[in-house]
């Protein structure tokens, strides 16, 4: 009898940690849906061996985190803080409360993140957990990051335009970037660094220092052609063109914008195309050269329409129209007014239709003169 | 004095409530964004700012386990 118990104990461990086993390949390969099916599966069996079934827990948050389905992952997450905490498991509670961070700044919840990474940090520091105390930090920089954007997000702004509140979160963010900076440069994760120097110059961005966020965005670069990774390599192109408008640098910034839209395309990402397109024509109306602003607004109209972007094509329409003006052609530009009043109703932009409506009542006053 | 402390707390409480309503900015915010007027830049900042992806742990963490579970079963 006794061997009997053992064997199925012994059958059910295996099958609990075998389906558990077969979620994370699938989510290792980009399945997560059906990754979640299986680690399901295996919390349904169940199993007495409580690491297995915390990692479970964390790997299932994770999924689900992964899936944006975050109520999920902030109750698995819990279910793992729980556990860590009943089997006095320090270093998983650590973990535990990192992830349980990450999703509630996710879901917004500021406050309650912070002190859920701050526990991370407190752990790690009193485990000498040097990659794990790297991580809160950054974990927490992105968490102030968050909340900066957030607040800073009511309203159009500049950067650097801020309100206080905005700033206070911002600068803490920078903060929190350079202290882990300071640590996995130590610990030599180029990796790291890398994902380190891209937030920061996001951070100085918003706050408005724009050589500082140069010379992280040039780092981050760096890192991102040394790790062959084409997409950070994209996005470090088109935050260097972002910060060489801000500081009027407009030909800098056609230039990198150029090469995000070269990547874009590279990488096949519409929609970062458009994007690169649209930046190129703003720029190139900053430059006053209003053929080529027309040229690139002409090819962010047609990725516009080709995924369905209407709020895009609204926003080209806008732009065309303003460059025509500016070149003096007024049939075109009445022509691109009126399409953008007709996208504006359609998508219930009150401030665009309005726009569209002075513009066409100044165009129709040039052609009403004109004849 | 006194009229002037007066002077100064109404005009606190009319800034405070003014800071409250929805869609006012201080004029002095208003005024430096009036001189970029056509020219603004302001359509490059929303949803242009590109951050690092959210980093989760590794898909390994079940794996490693089981391996060293391998090495030395739980008792």
């Amino acid at each position: 009898r006794e061997d009997h118990g053992f064997h199925v104990r012994y059958r059910m461990e295996a099958s609990c940690l075998e389906l558990a086993l077969e979620g994370e390949r699938l989510c290792k390969i980009g399945d997560c849906q059906a990754g979640v099916s299986f680690f399901e599966a295996a919390v349904q069996v169940g199993t007495e061996d409580l690491k297995t079934l915390s990692a479970i827990y964390s790997q299932l948050g994770n999924a689900y985190f992964y899936l944006h389905d975050y109520t999920k992952a902030l109750e698995y997450h819990h279910h793992d803080l729980t556990l860590a905490r009943t089997i006095g498991d320090r270093l998983g509670e650590a973990k535990a409360s990192g992830n349980l961070g990450n999703t509630l700044k996710v879901l917004g919840n500021f406050e309650e993140a912070i002190v859920c990474c701050q526990k991370h940090l407190e752990i790690s520091r009193e485990l000498y957990d040097k990659v794990g105390e790297a991580r809160a930090l950054y974990n927490l920089g992105n968490i102030y990051h968050s909340q900066g954007k957030n607040i800073g997000c009511i309203g159009p702004h500049d950067p650097g335009e801020f309100p206080e509140e905005v700033k206070a979160a911002l600068q803490e963010a920078s903060d929190y970037y350079e202290a882990n900076l300071i640590i996995v440069t130590e610990l030599g994760d180029r990796a790291a660094q890398g994902r380190a120097y891209g937030n920061l110059g996001n951070t100085h961005y918003l706050l408005g220092n724009f050589r500082k966020a140069v010379m992280f965005h040039e780092q981050r670069l760096l890192i991102a052609k040394e790790f062959g990774d084409r997409p950070a390599e994209r996005r470090a192109y088109s935050n260097l063109g972002n910060a060489f408008v801000f500081l009027g640098e407009f030909e800098m910034a056609a230039e990198y914008y150029k090469r995000t839209l070269q990547l874009a395309r590279q990488l096949k990402d519409r929609a970062v195309e458009a994007q690169s397109c649209y930046s190129l024509g703003n720029t190139y109306t900053l430059l006053q050269d209003y053929e080529k602003a027309i040229d690139y607004h002409l090819k962010h109209l047609k990725i516009a329409q080709e995924l369905n972007d209407r709020v895009g094509e609204g926003r080209a329409c806008w732009s065309l129209g303003n460059a025509y003006t500016a070149l003096g052609n007024h049939d075109q530009a009445m022509h691109f007014a009126e399409k953008h009043l007709e996208i504006s109703k359609e998508v219930g932009d009150r401030s665009g239709e309005l726009t569209a409506r002075l513009n066409l009542s100044d165009l129709q006053m040039v052609l009403g003169l004109s004849y | 004095l006194t009229k002037l402390q007066g002077a100064t707390s109404e005009e606190n409480l009319s800034q405070s409530v003014l800071m409250s309503l929805p869609g006012y900015r201080l004029p002095a915010r208003r005024s430096s964004r009036l001189s970029q007027a056509s020219n603004s830049r302001n359509s490059f900042y929303l949803g242009t700012c590109q951050d690092e992806p959210d980093l989760l742990e590794e898909w390994n963490r079940i794996a490693e386990l089981q391996q060293r579970n391998k090495i030395c079963p739980p008792h």
